[in-house]
């Protein structure tokens, strides 16, 4: 029995090549992202997928970058350990800048900017010193956002698996 | 061949939730919902998609669209059911509920994703939201960010109304 395969109409594409390459998309329109393996759609102003959500930008945010709401209900980096560490809501998944669409994936996998430390496979990622981008603990604490699933130097991009923490 | 990503692939093109079809639906027929930005699919009940999860209105009342519940503890060992709460920060808050559902009856519960939400009172964008003292609403948080949080208000209401939102699916206590 032949499985009938996803039929998206851009076809299979990195983040990277879904954000620069397409053009004339419509709402509604799919692409699989090979950086992910699932099915992305475009909204008529940003390509999102399940696992996200979309907010408007209240600065220049990139693919990696972990975001918060800020009082204009807007997403901006999240900023050093100490200040309001506990309010990452998601990464950026596809970017933009101030008043435009972008999305946060806040579930699942999400490949996140890596800080100046590096991060290490398994060990708890969490904000570092460089607003937007993770470090990696071998503890959980308040601002934890997920474990991370690969060994990385600083200015890469490193999955993570999103496990957002809560205070009890 | 029909892209699943055309407009006119989906069963029904592009919709928003008010709008969805609600008459000669078949289950796995299919809407882009623009409201939420997901493939809504019908599972022969519900339009559903990736952010619902369906528990049984066990509240002693119809719930609206928007309410917020939590999940009942100390139900039947054959069913999860959802109440609403009249207690501030409760850690048991689980999400919204998208369709109307009467008492007893299977209730569709948005857990992530964009939607709305009732709010109890004047409510700031940006504001993070959880339970309140209000059945089925929502208010501000208050003081330090704590237990009982499920998402952020992404418009304003200066009374107690609806507001979008974004709820997060952010359930690791420490």
């Amino acid at each position: 029995m032949a499985y009938r395969g996803q039929n998206t109409k851009y076809g299979n594409l990195t983040t990277s090549q879904i954000a620069t390459n397409i053009t004339g998309m419509q709402v509604g329109d799919s692409v699989f992202n090979t950086d992910y393996g699932r099915v992305d759609f475009y909204t008529g102003s940003v390509w999102t997928n399940n696992n996200s959500i979309t907010i408007t930008a209240g600065a220049t945010i990139t693919e990696g970058q972990i975001c918060r709401i800020n009082a204009s209900g807007q997403a901006i980096l999240l900023g050093t350990p100490s200040s309001n560490a506990e309010f990452g809501v998601g990464i950026c998944g596809y970017g933009g800048t101030l008043g435009q669409t972008i999305s946060l994936i806040v579930c699942g996998v999400a490949k996140c900017r890596v800080g100046v430390a590096g991060v290490t496979l398994g060990q708890y990622a969490t904000i570092s010193s460089t607003a937007g981008s993770i470090v990696s603990t071998t503890a959980a604490s308040i601002g934890a956002l997920g474990r991370v699933l690969q060994t990385q130097t600083s200015g890469n991009l490193a999955y993570v698996m999103l496990s957002f923490i809560e205070r009890a | 061949m029909a892209y699943i990503s055309l407009n006119n692939g989906y069963t029904y093109g592009i919709r928003t939730l008010a709008n969805r079809p609600t008459t000669g639906l078949s289950a796995g027929e299919t809407f882009f919902c623009t409201d939420n930005n997901r493939v809504m699919t019908y599972d022969g009940t519900f339009w559903v998609c990736d952010d619902f999860v369906v528990m049984v209105n066990r509240s002693g009342v119809t719930l609206n669209q928007w309410d917020l519940v939590i999940v009942q503890q100390g139900g039947t060992s054959t069913e999860i059911s959802c109440v609403r709460t009249t207690t501030s920060g409760n850690p048991l808050v689980v999400g919204v509920v998208v369709y109307q559902a009467l008492n007893g009856a299977n209730c569709v519960i948005a857990v992530k994703g964009n939607y709305r939400v009732a709010v109890a009172s004047a409510t700031s964008l940006g504001a993070d939201l959880t339970t309140s003292a209000t059945s089925g609403s929502a208010q501000t948080n208050a003081g330090i960010f704590s237990k009982g949080v499920f998402g952020f208000a992404t418009s304003s209401t200066a009374g107690a109304g609806q507001v979008d939102c974004i709820i997060m699916a952010r359930k690791e206590l420490i």
